[in-house]
């Protein structure tokens, strides 16, 4: 039983632990929240299993990943890369001015 | 004048209103965007055959080298999550990866490792008219005895039970609570659906009506069986590397595998579950035995750390104590289990039904011919059960490891018509 969805957190309940997320079709549905509290806020992207959020996945965890595959893979991967880490840092910039 | 202060003062909270909305829709574009990329990574994972081609051909050179580095013509890479055999199934895997490399399923389905005594006592519960809440597999988990008439949920609710098909525990809860009748909550799975659980415990929102069969297994110690196992047969290919569950280990943290590693001397990567994240764990396994190295790497670091989820470990240990527990078709594990603590009883389904636990040397479970034991464990390949696709299919499962999505069988009888050819061709030689 591995099998994990990735989704948006819209809404956090700290008090409850639970979250309202957004598995990308626009539904908002309810989840239980399994890690830290302070991992799980509006906006980030998380791994949800069986109605519980397991990670966090966001762009720093992204980045990580991408590095982890330079690293890895040499040259062949970083052509993808860049194409991620511009949009990537779009998204920061849009973010960036949210507060 | 009053008429234009009037346009004015609407004109204004058109304007406000508008801007508000411009806020939310380019925070949520952020979002959104933010979503947008890593879905193109997953995309990217899951699609990118330049990509998958490259790390092939590398998987390809470094193989040359491990079977010199380590004397072995062939060797085995077991998986220990059904999400990655069915990645490894579904995609193809085992015909890109170099003959000689087999990669074999172990213990990844919980459903598959649950006793039948356990579903023999909910059928009991069912059929006595309380509320009974499943997975979707559980739903369709066969039991060896007959109970009443029933030998799964399903069965039971043909007979007129209230079995209920949930997706999860927050569903069940939400349920219960309309309701207010007798109900319990099967709660099967491993590590990764454990906190969920404990934190419908501490936030007290588990319902008075509602409680919780806690038949949460931990994976590590059934590595260690299967690797154990794989050493009492030496005429098999040895298992020299090991795929570690994704998201068992986001919330155990990597370092769970650390005594597999150190103990076995085998390389250990934790792995995504899109293809390439598959493909470049193997490149990784082979790497390290080139290195004539053993150690816990992640590949799937976008969503897991060493150390885990130290707060949902916590929740764990406070809600959950530690037995020794029994896996269907194999016996007893020592500290393998998860059940309630004595303090959180008024929770427990084992405490208020008076639900008895599995005694030691209890009779086989498993259905007569079955070979889910040996499957789960990498001793035997589905397509060497006699009972596969001829009397268990995955519309008429008879065998745990058929019911289950994240079952060998299940995956093999959908997605697997290469793996069946191989053994087919395999058998005839």
């Amino acid at each position: 039983m591995c099998i994990g969805t990735p989704a948006i957190i819209l809404d956090v309940d700290y008090g409850n632990m639970t979250a309202t997320v957004d598995y990308g079709d626009g539904v908002p549905r309810s989840v239980l929240i399994g890690i830290s509290e302070e991992k799980v806020k509006r906006g980030d992207i998380v791994v949800v299993h069986a109605g519980v959020v397991v990670s966090r996945m966001s762009e720093d965890e992204i980045l990580e990943q991408i590095r982890f595959f330079k690293e890895a893979l040499g040259e062949e991967f970083v052509s993808i890369a860049s194409t991620y880490i511009s949009l990537l840092e779009k998204s920061r910039v849009i973010k960036g001015n949210e507060v | 004048m009053y008429r234009s202060l009037e346009v004015s003062v609407k004109l204004w909270h058109v304007f406000n209103l508008l801007s508000k909305v411009v806020f939310v829709v380019a925070s949520r574009v952020g979002v959104y965007l933010g979503f947008k990329v890593f879905r193109e990574l997953e995309s990217a994972l899951r699609y990118d055959r330049e990509l998958a081609s490259a790390i092939v051909k590398k998987i390809g050179e470094y193989w040359e080298l491990c079977r010199r580095a380590v004397w072995e013509e062939k060797l085995k890479v077991m998986d220990f999550c059904g999400t990655h055999e069915w990645t490894i199934t579904h995609y193809g895997i085992r015909g890109l990866v170099p003959e000689g490399l087999e990669l074999v399923a172990g213990p990844g389905c919980p459903v598959c490792v649950t006793p039948s005594h356990y579903v023999e006592e909910l059928l009991k519960l069912a059929l006595d008219g309380l509320v009974i809440y499943a997975y979707g597999d559980v739903y369709r988990l066969r039991a060896h005895k007959d109970v009443r008439g029933a030998r799964s949920l399903s069965d039971a609710r043909a007979l007129g039970a209230d079995v209920r098909v949930v997706p999860d525990i927050l569903t069940a809860i939400r349920d219960a609570v309309k309701h207010g009748k007798p109900s319990v909550f099967a709660g099967i799975g491993f590590e990764t659906v454990a906190p969920g659980y404990a934190q419908a415990i501490l936030k007290a929102h588990l319902p008075g009506n509602l409680k919780l069969l806690s038949l949460v297994k931990l994976t590590p110690p059934a590595m260690f069986y299967s690797l154990e196992v794989s050493r009492e047969k030496p005429i098999e290919p040895p298992i020299m590397g090991v795929i570690a569950p994704g998201h068992v280990s986001t919330i155990t943290g990597a370092k769970a595998w650390e005594p597999v590693a150190e103990n076995y001397e085998i390389p250990v990567v934790v792995s995504g579950f899109e293809p390439v994240d598959v493909l470049i764990s193997i490149l990784e396994i082979l790497k390290q035995l080139v290195r004539g190295e053993h150690k816990v790497t992640i590949e799937y670091v976008r969503a897991v750390t060493w150390h885990g989820d130290l707060s949902a470990q916590n929740s764990i240990m406070r809600v959950f104590e530690v037995i020794d527990d029994a896996w269907r078709g194999i016996g007893f594990l020592p500290k393998s289990g998860l059940r309630l603590r004595e303090r959180y009883k008024k929770h427990d389904a084992f405490y208020e039904y008076g639900i008895s636990e599995l005694k030691a040397g209890g009779e086989n479970d498993m259905p007569a011919g079955c070979r889910c034991a040996e499957i789960v464990l990498g001793k035997a390949y589905p397509s060497q059960c006699p009972l596969f696709l001829k009397t268990c299919t995955p519309q008429k499962p008879v065998g745990p490891c058929m019911v289950s999505s994240e079952g060998t069988c299940a995956i093999w009888a959908k997605y697997g018509s290469r793996e069946l050819l191989v053994r087919l061709a395999h058998e005839l030689k």
